[in-house]
């Protein structure tokens, strides 16, 4: 008895998350800026309290992290926190920040690994750099 | 207290970026790009201070106020924020690292 309502349970998270994953795609491929982010709004609002916030946001972690619904505030921010608490915000930001960014170092390292390509295609000797 | 200081920090952490204006940076991420992820790291810093005073309340003597630092300690909670945290100061280059850590409280600190 108590097996087959855990099994249910499951099965119907698993829906959920499917569900979820498929609406994720879909704005993907289709709904831009503001309509995207409505649309992820209504779709995960009557979600999260079958699949929980931890599933919530791996769902979103499927979506394309850099493009502006996943970057606003108002999502991020108020949805996230309202359904989530301020935990929520912290998992979310930790992925963003700690798994997906940039970090200053790279970002040095590529700038100026650009600058010496500049620098090649003019025919200028790269300047050595001291450390 | 804690919003206004927060605040005052993005701004200063903005018009810092402005200062510094990057011609010439990494293709990939763009000056306000990095603005962006420079509020999006330091508001992430922000929330631990946050989360993290706000457990701190907790254990905190009603007459004296005083912290009970044996309590914090045995902590699960607490103990995973200051990991998580430990762990985001580690690997994150984007932030200012004193500004937050001065948010947090001088006795939970020493």
């Amino acid at each position: 008895m108590i097996s087959d309502e855990i099994e249910q349970r499951v099965n119907l998270q698993n829906f959920w998350v499917a569900s979820l994953q498929k609406y994720a795609q879909k704005i993907n491929s289709s709904s831009v800026g503001e309509a995207a982010e409505s649309f992820i709004k209504s779709h995960i609002e009557w979600t999260v309290e079958e699949v929980g916030i931890d599933c919530t946001i791996e769902c979103l972690k499927k979506s394309k992290k850099f493009e502006p619904p996943f970057r606003s505030k108002d999502l991020m921010k108020s949805f996230l926190r309202k359904h989530g608490g301020t935990n929520a915000v912290i998992q979310y930001l930790e992925y963003m920040c700690l798994e997906c960014g940039p970090t200053r170092a790279a970002i040095n390292l590529n700038a100026l690994l650009n600058r010496q390509k500049e620098d090649l295609k003019k025919g200028v000797e790269p300047e050595k750099q001291s450390i | 207290m804690v919003l206004r200081q927060q605040n005052e920090i993005y701004a200063s952490g903005k018009s810092a970026m402005k200062e510094a204006a990057l011609p010439g940076d990494s293709e990939n991420v763009s000056a306000e790009e990095l603005i962006l992820w420079e509020s999006c790291h330091t508001e992430l810093g922000c929330l631990y201070v946050e989360v993290t005073q706000k457990l701190l309340q907790r254990f905190r003597s009603k007459e004296t106020a005083e912290l009970d630092l044996t309590r914090v300690e045995a902590s699960r909670t607490i103990q995973d924020y200051k990991k998580r945290m430990k762990n985001f100061l580690e690997k994150s280059d984007l932030y200012s690292a004193h500004h937050i850590l001065e948010l947090l409280p001088q006795d939970y600190l020493q």
